[in-house]
């Protein structure tokens, strides 16, 4: 199958049943008070040659998130966290 | 005897027969006429791999007529010429060709300026395989989906052998072949072993066959999209075992794309399975061992062998009685439109040998490219397409491994001796000059030469040429980066559109509850999203007067509607949303927008407080999905006790609207709904026509309005009732026409129409729903960093005197001819008498305007005023009623 | 021989914490584990306020933060049965079917998001209501060669247990 995301409810589904968050910053999503971490955080991102945190919604499913590690060169997922 | 007709002339077909063979023995030879120069092109390789043989089949253009079996009652015609496809004026091109370099559209005819203009259109007349059927109905193909652990591609002996061993083993196999098994093999040995195999592998139920399925490519998964008559078949093996086979190098000299230049197994096969001559007197240059079986085929069926050009170490395998010329090479065949005699060069000496064909079997190049759109192991070749030339045995030997997992290294293959002339690309009439030109031109790999001369970009897609145009680069001196192979891409081989979209012919339509009934109320309905809704139902003006002067009732149950519930739903929603939901009443409902972590507006909406039962958001009908991944996602990052449901599809919502909307409510509620029960903003519980609804006062059209959220199902009731019990007062269904209208005179914002990626809410003039004095909110941090920066662009309320209105998008130019913005929603007011717009409006030195210019497409100025407030009841008397 | 027919379900929907929902029990309805934070309690149409009821009695007993809501006018539901249902499944879906009997499939159908439960002898989609048609268009024109029959609608009263999606998770 083309890029498998692991759903840990409804199991191992083709890419296209998701929409992805993109890269995922060190932290996660969520607050910084502090402007230019904020600005980091919300404008630049790494865009890794490698193994990418993010997130995957299953809106043609259960409709919850999944955050996973994939490579984003082999398109291996390697972990769900 | 049965028979197809071509071009008005009846073909009898015999058994087994191609439409090429049959059109062959029927004394047929100029199959096509060339790209460029529209030369003539016969018969070459038959085996399903060059372009020579394309032809109109049935109303079907580019049908490789070769690998395509005849049937009676087929209609097939090469692309017309005048005055005939065998004698082609235009063919006189070839006198212009100093005109047409290689890569000439992007040199030539471009001085003086307007001439690429005129003569493109001539050119692209004259160019080209055939016009496109616009008359001819897409086959309405569907989709299968397969998922089995092997799949075979390729049923010759290596393909059939690896499927026959997976199968033992207990897999599912799945086997798909271009053609029909074993029918183009000439009768022997080999023959027998594939139809003896493919008979066996049918009787298994673990493996499935597909005829006349062509594997169009290798995707990520790995994933076979497979094109067969009945459906398009998407294949999701485990593994997949490639065994395509190779075809025969091809050959480039001075006239060999002459009708009458053959590729060894092309003329055997005419000759050995169809027993159609290629030719009386034939020269044959033989270089491999299956040459000589070829050789043999075609003495056997008649043909006489002028001489056998052949390399010393094999000039042992040469029949008695035939003249050999030993290390020799054909450098040219010529003849008046098709082959009279060849030149052989050979042991310094040039020899001119007359003969009415030349069959050349210098080498078998494997047919990779599918193979080559794949890494790694779950995708193996086995057969010729890795080791050309092995002998049976061992090519099944090798399927066996490969259903096992067995890599089979490739065998290297010898790249063709770089050509000096001739044409490399047949199907782009690409000479050895052309490419020449090019390298010169600095094009200096595979990929540029490639690019700029279109080599290997037509039909065949490399099978034939590709091999020589690495040998030119290599020849040329390129090293190893620039020899590379081209990037192998899918479409292996031309695919139709309609086998592309199979099973993709349904639009896919979002209907609510209300569409039977709008219908049959004459709605006339058009896209919003993906759901279909009403725009207006014959007299939209008629159904805006009734909004500001009776009451009408629109469907809105495409709006996003959400329950948020928990210990934390009040600390969720106030980290959510920018303004205040802790002080929201039970009961009241407030205007709320939403902004992302860059402080940018992207939904809106209204939050309504159920008091214990928590809060009912809604929100714009685009939004509606999207927004569960919103909440969901900050919920759980935030890690608040909160539950959430999606109620859009399973509520819909009427909104009934107009200055007598609340006598038509009080017909069919018994609940108190006077102003100061249930005033504006806030929202009751009421049973309406036996039917309990969540009903929100909302003040988007800007007259009294009352917006009944209900189970989906009670829609038609609801929806019967009101238009029943509203009979004497004017009622009229109103849409989406109407409502643009409406909203657009009170001022309010359609989330992207009005609003930009980077709306924030200060641009759009809602200041007011942000607070900032609040210690967090989603874009909190962005909009105070903007917030410094002094603002330049802003969403402006505008007037124009009309009764003539610009249009949406009109451009805005300041009084001193600057250009200053757009305008995003402009109509002319009914009930005002003059045009009402938004626009993006820039500040100049930080001032704003007073007054704008109007531009539309067609020329036309308008002078606009810059107001402020709603144009329409600006205090809000009329929704607040 | 192949047959469709919609159906005529009550859908309530529990959200609420996954130890709470794992204690929902119920002798009537099937329980089809959404997500780990949400159950459908799914019977026959006739039984919706008894859903209701049982949803109630859950939420006030066992999780009072819980969220109860009636999704029944959200789905259409559509069955088919016969021994091709199977290959019907393989022409609308591009994922595989689910393994073991009963059995809940959540995703992609013919580019529609929906729900397939294996259950009952036959299988059973789970389409949202606005897209119903879309659906019923779609089985019957990839159908067609299956010699598909239409039957007239009926209630669809699922025998009572619990089913849950097929999730695994990806070890490091």
């Amino acid at each position: 199958m083309p890029l498998l995301i692991p759903c840990p409810t409804c199991g191992v589904r083709p890419y296209g049943e998701f929409w992805c968050s993109g890269e995922l910053p060190d932290g996660g999503h969520g607050g910084s008070d502090d402007a230019e971490a904020d600005f980091e955080r919300v404008w630049l991102k790494r865009n890794v040659a490698g193994l990418q945190t993010e997130r995957w919604f299953h809106h043609a499913g259960c409709r919850r998130w999944v955050t996973v590690r994939r490579d984003t060169l082999t398109n291996v997922i390697d972990a769900q966290l | 005897m049965p028979n197809f007709d071509f071009e008005g002339r009846p073909i009898p077909i015999e058994a087994g027969d191609s439409i090429a063979a049959a059109l062959y023995r029927a004394g047929v030879r100029v199959f096509s006429r060339s790209f460029k120069y529209r030369r003539r092109r016969g018969l070459y390789c038959v085996t399903g791999d060059c372009p020579n043989c394309l032809m109109t089949v049935d109303g079907e253009p580019a049908v490789r007529t070769c690998a395509t079996k005849a049937r009676a009652g087929q209609r097939v015609a090469r692309r017309p010429a005048w005055p005939s496809p065998d004698f082609d004026l235009m063919a006189g091109i070839r006198l212009f060709k100093r005109f047409l370099p290689v890569g000439f559209y992007y040199k030539m005819f471009h001085r003086p300026k307007g001439t690429w203009d005129r003569i493109e259109g001539f050119i692209r007349r004259m160019a080209g395989i055939g016009p496109v059927p616009l008359d001819l109905a897409p086959a309405k193909r569907e989709r299968r989906t397969h998922h089995p652990d092997l799949l075979v591609v390729g049923g010759g002996a290596t393909g059939l052998a690896a499927a026959t061993e997976a199968a033992g083993a207990g897999q599912s196999v799945l086997l798909v072949e271009e053609g029909t098994i074993g029918d183009q093999i000439a009768a022997g040995p080999v023959r027998d072993a594939v139809l003896q195999l493919a008979a066996a592998l049918r009787s298994r139920p673990e493996a499935t066959i597909l005829e006349e399925a062509l594997a169009i490519g290798v995707y990520e998964g790995p994933m076979v999209p497979v094109a067969a008559s009945d459906a398009l078949h998407l294949v999701f093996p485990k593994r997949v075992v490639v065994a395509t086979g190779a075809v025969e190098e091809h050959a480039v000299f001075d006239g060999s794309d002459l009708p009458g230049v053959w590729l060894g197994r092309g003329a055997a096969r005419l000759a050995g399975v169809h027993r159609v001559l290629p030719g009386k007197r034939l020269v044959v240059a033989a270089g491999t061992p299956e040459s000589f079986d070829h050789l043999a085929t075609l003495r056997s069926a008649g043909a006489e062998i002028v001489a056998a050009v052949v390399p010393a170490a094999m000039k042992d395998r040469v029949p008695p009685g035939i003249r050999a010329i030993v290390d020799g090479r054909v450098t040219a065949a010529t003849g008046r439109g098709a082959v009279a005699e060849v030149t052989v060069e050979g042991g310094g000496r040039l020899e001119r040998l007359a003969c009415d064909g030349v069959v050349l079997s210098l080498g078998l190049v494997p047919r990779a490219s599918l193979l080559r759109q794949a890494e790694g192991d779950r995708v193996i070749g086995a057969g010729d397409v890795t080791t050309p030339g092995a002998p049976l045995a061992a090519a099944m030997a090798a399927g066996r491994a490969a259903a096992r997992g067995e890599k089979t290294p490739p065998a290297p293959t010898a790249l063709p001796r770089p050509c000096q002339s001739g044409f490399v690309c047949l199907c782009e009439d690409v000479e050895a000059g052309d490419l020449k030109q090019a390298w010169t031109e600095g094009f200096q790999s595979t990929e540029l030469l490639k690019r700029y001369s279109t080599v290997t970009m037509g039909p065949c897609q490399g099978s034939l040429c590709h091999a020589h145009l690495r040998s030119f680069v290599k020849d040329q001196g390129g090293d190893e980066l620039r020899t590379r192979p081209t990037t192998a891409r899918p479409p292996a081989r031309p695919v139709r559109l309609e086998d592309v979209a199979a099973g993709a012919r349904y639009p896919l339509e979002y209907h609510t509850a209300l569409h039977d009934r709008q219908i049959a109320m004459g709605a006339v309905m058009e896209w919003a999203g993906a759901w279909k809704r009403a725009d207006h139902f014959g007299d939209p003006v008629a159904e805006y007067w009734a909004v500001r002067r009776d009451v009408s009732v629109m469907d809105v149950s495409t709006l996003g509607k959400y329950r948020v519930a928990g210990p934390d739903a009040v600390e969720f929603l106030e980290r959510l949303y920018p303004c205040h939901v802790a002080n929201l009443a039970p009961g009241r409902s407030r205007y709320a927008v939403m902004l992302n972590e860059a402080g940018y507006l992207f939904d809106d909406g209204l939050i309504c407080s159920l008091g214990p039962d928590g809060f009912y958001l809604t929100l714009t009908s685009g939004g509606a999905d999207a927004a569960e991944s919103w909440l969901r996602d900050w919920a759980e990052t935030w890690n608040l006790r909160v539950q959430i449901a999606n109620q859009s599809l399973s509520l819909g919502a009427l909104n009934v609207a107009g200055p007598k909307a609340r006598d038509l409510l009080a017909r069919l509620t018994s609940d108190p709904i006077d102003g100061e029960s249930f005033p504006y903003s806030q929202h009751r519980w009421i049973t309406v026509a036996g039917v309990r609804c969540l009903v929100l006062r909302v003040g988007f059209t800007g007259e009294l309005s009352y917006e009944l959220h209900h189970p989906r199902l009670e829609g038609p009731k609801l929806w019967d009732a009101l238009f029943e019990a509203g009979r004497d007062l004017g009622i009229r269904p109103h849409g989406l026409g109407a409502l643009r209208l409406l909203r657009l005179e009170k001022g309010h914002i359609i989330v992207n129409q009005d609003t930009d990626y980077d709306s924030t809410p200060a641009k759009l003039g809602l200041d007011w729903v942000v607070k900032l004095e609040k210690p967090t909110f989603v874009g909190r941090t962005a909009l105070e960093r903007i917030g410094q920066i002094p603002r330049e662009k802003g969403l402006l309320s505008l007037t124009f005197a009309g009764p003539d209105t610009p249009a949406d998008g009109a451009q805005l130019v300041g009084v001193d001819g600057t250009h200053l913005g757009y305008l995003t929603s402009s109509r002319f007011s009914p009930i005002l008498g003059h045009g009402v717009a938004l626009g993006w409006v820039r500040a100049t030195g930080g001032r704003w305007p007073d007054r704008v210019m109007a531009h539309d497409g067609a020329g036309r100025r308008f002078e606009g005023t810059v107001v402020h407030g709603p144009f329409y009841d600006p205090k809000g008397d009329r929704l607040r009623a | 021989m192949l047959e469709i027919r919609s159906r005529e379900v009550a859908i309530v929907a529990c959200h609420g914490g996954a130890a709470a929902l794992d204690r929902l029990a119920s002798t009537d309805a099937l329980r089809l584990r959404i997500a780990p934070d949400e159950l459908w309690l799914v019977a026959g149409r006739s039984n919706r306020q008894g859903l209701l009821d049982q949803a109630e009695r859950w939420r006030a007993t066992t999780d009072g933060n819980a969220l109860v809501v009636d999704q029944t006018d959200g789905w259409t539901v559509l069955t088919v049965a016969g021994d091709e249902r199977l290959e019907v499944f393989g022409r609308l879906s591009v994922a595989p079917p689910p393994a073991g009997r009963p059995a809940l499939s959540q995703g992609a159908l013919a580019g529609v998001p929906g729900k397939v439960l294996f259950a009952d002898g036959a299988a059973h989609y789970f389409v949202p209501a606005p897209v119903g048609h879309h659906l019923e268009a779609r089985i019957r024109d990839t159908s067609h060669d299956l010699g598909l029959q239409f039957a007239p609608a009926t209630e669809y009263r699922p025998t009572a247990g619990a089913v849950g999606g097929n999730g695994t998770a990806v070890t490091r």
